[in-house]
């Protein structure tokens, strides 16, 4: 256990922090904003990575699948931060040192690393991936990359409240 | 208590033992369950928010709605499994919880419009009015069954 630096403590002690860490009824609300947020992101990123992997919608085009759950995604993603930042503001100090907490952030920047890379690389050429023409092979090590990535923001982002 | 009897006998299951001994295990299992559910909602957001037009538009509904069967039944299967394996813990917990005859409730009204919606669409039998009030009481009740099984674990 180490201590958390000052600057972890003073976020934690401003009266915005305390308010929400001390609200009967803020602090699930938050925690419920951040589960619809989970759904949002993970539900759609799962269809997209599914249908890469050719494992649901076979008979639809990848490239009209991803481009139209994208905004939907994107909500999920805007929500989880905004919820999760203020969780995660409200109880800085005394999840400072908590592992769970810091494996969960590697892996959010490493699935969020990957999303980057895969839509600046082989992405960019998924109009045609049609019919007869695969999903090819590093888009779908980026899709089943993703599925273990963002299934690992979920479990560490659940044990952080149990250790 | 209508369910305690049931929800005792789950407990004493080595499975039920395995998840109640456990903090690990118990927070491996909620996991599941959430990944689980996220599954199932993405399948019923990308169906439902598809049959409202408001993604997936150049899509038939009725291609969306099939080909997210297996999706929405692997998620279905994960989050009951995992269900009972949360309720085994604490049987007496979620036997007096005031919300979980509300989930049940609130799950199985969403299941059965679900379940229609699909085999109705794959019919061909409803009218765009009909899809579409259907699809938007869909994503009401798997909120309010969202919300309501956040809660359980609150109150």
């Amino acid at each position: 256990m180490s201590a958390p630096p000052g600057w972890v403590e003073a976020v934690a002690a401003t009266p915005f922090s305390v308010a929400i860490r001390e609200s009967e009824l803020l602090f699930p609300i938050l925690q419920t904003f951040h589960i619809f947020g989970t759904i949002l992101l993970a539900g759609t990123i799962a269809i997209v990575d599914l249908r890469l992997l050719r494992l649901v919608l076979t008979d639809i085009e990848p490239a009209p699948l991803a481009r139209s759950l994208l905004p939907v995604t994107w909500i999920g993603f805007a929500v989880m931060l905004a919820s999760g930042g203020l969780l995660l503001t409200a109880q800085a100090a005394s999840l400072y040192d908590n592992a769970f907490m810091r494996v969960k952030l590697v892996l959010l920047a490493l699935a969020i690393g990957n999303v980057a890379l895969f839509h600046a690389t082989t992405f960019r050429y998924i109009g045609a991936w049609t019919g007869a023409t695969p999903v090819p092979y590093p888009a779908r090590g980026f899709a089943a990359a993703s599925l273990l990535l963002w299934t690992g923001v979920l479990v560490t982002g659940r044990f952080i409240a149990y250790f | 208590m209508p369910f305690l009897d049931f929800f005792l006998w789950l407990s004493q299951t080595a499975a039920g033992r395995w998840v109640g001994g456990s903090t690990a295990a118990f927070a491996a299992v909620e996991s599941l369950h959430i990944a689980g559910f996220a599954l199932l909602g993405g399948a019923v957001l990308a169906r439902n928010l598809g049959a409202l037009g408001l993604v997936l538009r150049d899509i038939d509904p009725s291609r969306v709605r099939r080909g997210l069967r297996v999706l929405f039944a692997t998620g279905l299967a994960l989050a009951i499994i995992s269900g009972a394996l949360l309720i085994a813990s604490s049987p007496y917990k979620y036997a007096t919880n005031a919300l979980f005859p509300l989930k049940l409730g609130l799950l199985t009204a969403a299941l059965i419009l679900e379940l229609g919606l699909t085999r109705l669409a794959a019919l061909g039998a409803l009218s765009r009015g009909w899809v579409r009030g259907g699809a938007a009481l869909s994503l009401l009740l798997w909120t309010a069954v969202t919300t309501a099984g956040r809660w359980i674990g609150l109150i």
